[in-house]
């Protein structure tokens, strides 16, 4: 028997196997719920359908450009203008992105949580995962930081399960900042990783993206 | 040139910063991403590996990525949605991956992207009639970041829904001139 009927959990995700569904499925071992695509067909109008009968709902998505994808915000704009009752419902964001750095994708949570305050939901706190894209979905112990980052979502876990509020003062601790010496020898790892994933594709480095004029 | 990216469902400020830079003599590209059909990014990841700077997605963004690719000056306006971008400006800000530099660099100790190899300047203007003070310093707050990893030039504006002239004049001055 799910141990919370009225948690929804929604993907936001284009990447059914990515990080964000990795994190979810981790909330969902401790806290149960029903989890969602929002990038299934209409996934707009039934995440809408779902969210309405919820009483918690948890939004996990990749960080694009330092905030959720562009479906979240047509989610939201959608949810606001429905006509629905959001009041006394309770809302977590996760967001996972590449660079190693809190700050880089908060602005997501940020979003949420005006929406809530506009739409009446209680916002409850969320979760930022730099560093997450590099995990492509696997087990957070694979985190080059699991750990402080395992605990600190277990702990976020716990607070969606239990419906209480989750501080920032969590995630913060688990994005503690690369060094300016970590952050080179980090910058040179990823651009080999890029120059190799490049040439394997029989691209020239040099002329860069065929978009620029 | 600027290239003006204007979600134009609530608002003709966008509509508007074209005239004044016009009235200037600068040489302007519009979208009303309103009209156009672009898709969500998918993440796929190909415009950095398989398909190497080009989006695998067939639809209105190629235009956009073909003006915006040339450089310049971008202009990014819309509704502040809860101090973020509307819905359809943020599809195409998604899609701007492709431009991007694929390679990490460090600035100020921190690693960024960077879309500062192709000389652009990023801004954007929120409209949004009696915007609170969280909302605005939210959006402001936001394209700082976008900048930031965009390793770029740039600024950001948050408008009511008729500014006066001298608004909309303040922000043409700032992209002619940075």
């Amino acid at each position: 028997m799910d141990k919370h009927p009225g948690l929804l959990l929604l993907c936001a995700s284009p990447r059914s196997r990515g990080t964000s569904a990795m994190l979810l499925r981790r909330l969902q071992e401790a806290a149960g719920g029903e989890m969602i695509s929002l990038y299934q067909k209409e996934g707009t109008e039934r995440a809408l359908a779902r969210m309405a009968e919820a009483n918690r709902i948890v939004i996990s998505g990749p960080c694009y450009i330092n905030s959720y994808p562009a479906p979240v915000a047509e989610l939201l704009e959608k949810a606001a203008d429905s006509g629905i009752s959001w009041a006394g419902k309770q809302l977590y964001g996760i967001i996972n992105g590449g660079m190693p750095y809190a700050h880089t994708h908060r602005a997501g949570l940020r979003t949420l949580e005006l929406f809530a305050e506009s739409c009446g939901l209680h916002w409850m706190g969320g979760f930022v995962l730099g560093g997450g894209a590099m995990l492509n979905g696997q087990p957070l112990e694979k985190h080059f930081s699991a750990g402080r980052a395992v605990p600190a979502f277990e702990a976020f876990c716990a607070h969606a399960a239990a419906g209480t509020a989750s501080p920032d003062a969590l995630y913060l601790k688990a994005n503690r900042p690369l060094g300016p010496l970590a952050a080179r020898l980090f910058s040179l790892m990823l651009n080999g990783m890029v120059s190799r994933r490049i040439r394997r594709f029989g691209h020239d480095l040099r002329a860069g993206s065929p978009c620029r004029g | 040139m600027i290239t003006i990216i204007s979600d134009d469902r609530r608002q003709q400020v966008g509509a508007r910063i074209r005239e004044a830079l016009e009235k200037r003599g600068a040489a302007c590209r519009y979208f009303s991403a309103d009209r156009l059909h672009i898709k969500p990014c998918t993440g796929c990841g190909s415009c950095g590996g398989k398909t190497f700077g080009r989006c695998v997605l067939r639809d209105d963004m190629e235009q956009v990525l073909a003006a915006m690719g040339r450089g310049g000056v971008w202009l990014l306006a819309g509704p502040v949605t809860f101090g973020g971008y509307s819905s359809q400006a943020k599809k195409v800000l998604d899609r701007l991956c492709t431009l991007g530099d694929p390679y990490y660099h460090v600035v100020r100790g921190e690693l960024v992207k960077g879309a500062g190899g192709m000389g652009s300047r990023f801004y954007a203007v929120g409209v949004k009639e009696h915007c609170a003070d969280a909302e605005r310093e939210a959006f402001l707050a936001l394209h700082a970041e976008n900048i930031r990893i965009m390793n770029c030039a740039g600024g950001a504006f948050v408008l009511g829904e008729a500014p006066e002239d001298s608004r909309i004049e303040a922000v043409a001055e700032a992209l002619c001139h940075g």
